[in-house]
């Protein structure tokens, strides 16, 4: 009989646990994975149609009729990996700290690193649905070559794990003290906000100085940007991008890995089911 | 077959932090217990060394402090001073021995079958021929036939009894029940008794009944505020406190009003001090 490592066995009891418990109520999971970012992308997809569309009424600065599709599609897709993944730990930990379940997770010999890849399982299970609808709605629209198709599931598992790891300390946090979730919740909206997962990053230089000139290196060297250009990039021109984007981005999301990974096995344990 | 865990306490004190309320009323906790940064002292400087296969039954008021001492022996909670170990290591450590914590509410996922929650368990332990195992403790506590339910749809008692087989499922060195026998129906309260007494780990079960006490327990342990007061080895729980007033049973209050009353303390003969070779490896 072939037994799997422990360790993998704890990682996969999680991930299993948690989306038999995500798939409890099957039909409302997959609505909520396919129609909520569908229902986010259909008013901005609205506005992008009237501006940069078939007889457009004013051009919006780095799209064009050919290509604000596939924009916007990469654009929800991330965005939805991200929204996901930032708020996995939280929900789940919170979830488990009421009903008291998290306790099994403290009296179990499960190492640390088992709990936290379990559960980025999970998401990216969660994610899935999303990924592959809107990547064959793009594929019929705006077909590319199977290195760009690679290259953008590359970066959007890069995002992923970024997600996952501010989601990490983020859930970890709120077990600790649920007082800093609100600041952390904030942190999270701003770095969406400082994403163009909607908008071209050119309409920055669009705004009044010197809004401008604060926002253009935040949002430039916001390693989400960067590997969500890389995509649209390597979506539009066939899977030519600068490697040296994917590479920033990689790095980025080792060192974040580490840092939350650190953080969270620091924290996790301060439980404050007490009150703290 | 395991041969039970030692346990050492060493000036064990367990903080929680108070409620912050600005329009909280004065609080009414005894002056003792509260920290001068608004912590209230659920356990306070408790030493206590147990030996392994030792059975030991808690007593207490409510409030006295007996679930906060489970949860920081289950490595729940962290102590704010001193430490408890369990067979050498930090009770908290995930390296150290299996720990069976059977809380005074099922720590059980409702939105899984019965199955699933066993499965998990015994993946999480790494129980090698689980899906016999499962079965098994699945016929022990009366679930065969409902494995394949939501928990959700369990009733409070069969609610228990899986929480039960959870308990025993990893086959732990260290048993530690939280009034474990009031959701069960008489008939399962005694073959639950019954599997706690052919055990062979150490067992620290917190009970409001004295029968329970008597029949599977040796050693009696009084925790009144938070503070240790009675650490007692017995043969017949009589010699410790009146039991019974004429044919009448005691309450567990009146037990224990009798036992505070007592200054009366039996020798008991310590097992082997542990070893600190490991101590405080968090």
């Amino acid at each position: 009989m072939f037994y799997l490592n422990n360790d993998f066995r704890e990682t996969l009891a999680i991930a299993r646990k948690e989306i038999q418990i995500d798939l409890r109520f099957a039909i409302s999971y997959l609505f909520q994975s396919i129609v909520s970012p569908l229902g986010r992308l259909i008013p901005i997809l609205t506005v992008y149609a009237a501006t940069v569309g078939q007889n457009a009424i004013s051009p919006i600065p780095g799209l064009t009729k050919e290509t604000y599709i596939p924009f916007l599609a990469l654009g929800i897709i991330f965005n939805t990996a991200w929204r996901a993944s930032t708020s996995v730990f939280k929900e789940k930990f919170q979830r488990d700290k009421w009903a008291r379940t998290i306790e099994l997770l403290f009296i179990a010999p499960v190492k640390t690193p088992s709990i936290v890849i379990g559960y980025g399982i999970s998401v990216i299970v969660q994610n899935i649905p999303t990924f592959v609808a809107f990547l064959i709605a793009l594929w019929i629209i705006h077909p590319t070559s199977f290195s760009g198709l690679l290259l953008t599931l590359l970066s959007f598992i890069l995002v992923t794990l970024i997600g996952l790891s501010v989601g990490l300390v983020f859930g970890g946090a709120s077990l600790a003290t649920e007082n800093i979730t609100p600041f952390l919740s904030y942190i999270i909206s701003a770095f969406t906000f400082l994403t163009p997962f909607f908008y071209p990053i050119e309409v920055i230089n669009k705004l009044p100085y010197p809004i401008n000139f604060i926002l253009d290196p935040l949002i430039r060297y916001n390693p989400l940007n960067t590997a969500l250009s890389f995509a649209r990039t390597a979506w539009l021109n066939n899977g030519k991008a600068n490697p040296y984007e994917i590479i920033y981005v990689f790095i980025v999301t080792v060192v974040l890995l580490l840092t939350a990974g650190y953080i969270f096995r620091k924290i996790w344990r301060k439980f404050g089911i007490q009150g703290s | 077959m395991n041969q039970g865990s030692s346990i050492e306490l060493k000036h064990l004190s367990v903080d929680y932090p108070l409620p912050f309320n600005i329009f909280h009323r004065k609080s009414k906790l005894k002056s003792a217990q509260i920290h001068p940064r608004r912590r209230f002292r659920a356990l306070h400087n408790i030493s206590l060394r147990i030996c392994p296969g030792e059975r030991i039954g808690i007593v207490g008021m409510n409030g006295a402090g007996k679930t906060t001492l489970f949860r920081t022996l289950a490595g729940i909670l962290n102590p704010a001073d001193g430490y408890a170990l369990i067979d050498n290591q930090n009770a908290s450590n995930p390296k150290r021995q299996p720990v069976g914590y059977m809380a005074a509410f099922p720590l059980i996922y409702r939105q899984l079958t019965g199955y699933e929650n066993l499965r998990f368990i015994a993946n999480l332990y790494h129980i090698q021929h689980s899906e016999e195992r499962i079965m098994k403790l699945a016929e022990m506590v009366g679930l065969s036939d409902a494995l394949d339910k939501y928990v959700e749809q369990y009733s409070t008692g069969m609610t228990a009894r899986l929480d039960f087989a959870r308990v025993l499922l990893p086959d732990p060195p260290l048993l530690i029940l939280d009034e474990p026998f009031g959701s069960f129906d008489l008939r399962f309260a005694e073959e639950a008794k019954n599997i706690i007494k052919k055990s062979k780990s150490t067992i620290i079960l917190a009970t409001h009944n004295l029968e329970d006490i008597e029949s599977i327990t040796e050693r009696l342990i009084l925790l009144h505020h938070g503070e240790l007061i009675r650490d007692i080895s017995f043969t017949d729980l009589s010699e410790v406190a009146p039991t019974h007033v004429g044919k009448k049973s005691l309450s567990i209050i009146e037990f224990v009003q009798g036992l505070l009353r007592r200054t009366m303390v039996v020798e008991r003969n310590y097992c082997e001090p542990i070893h600190r070779k490991h101590v405080l490896s968090k």
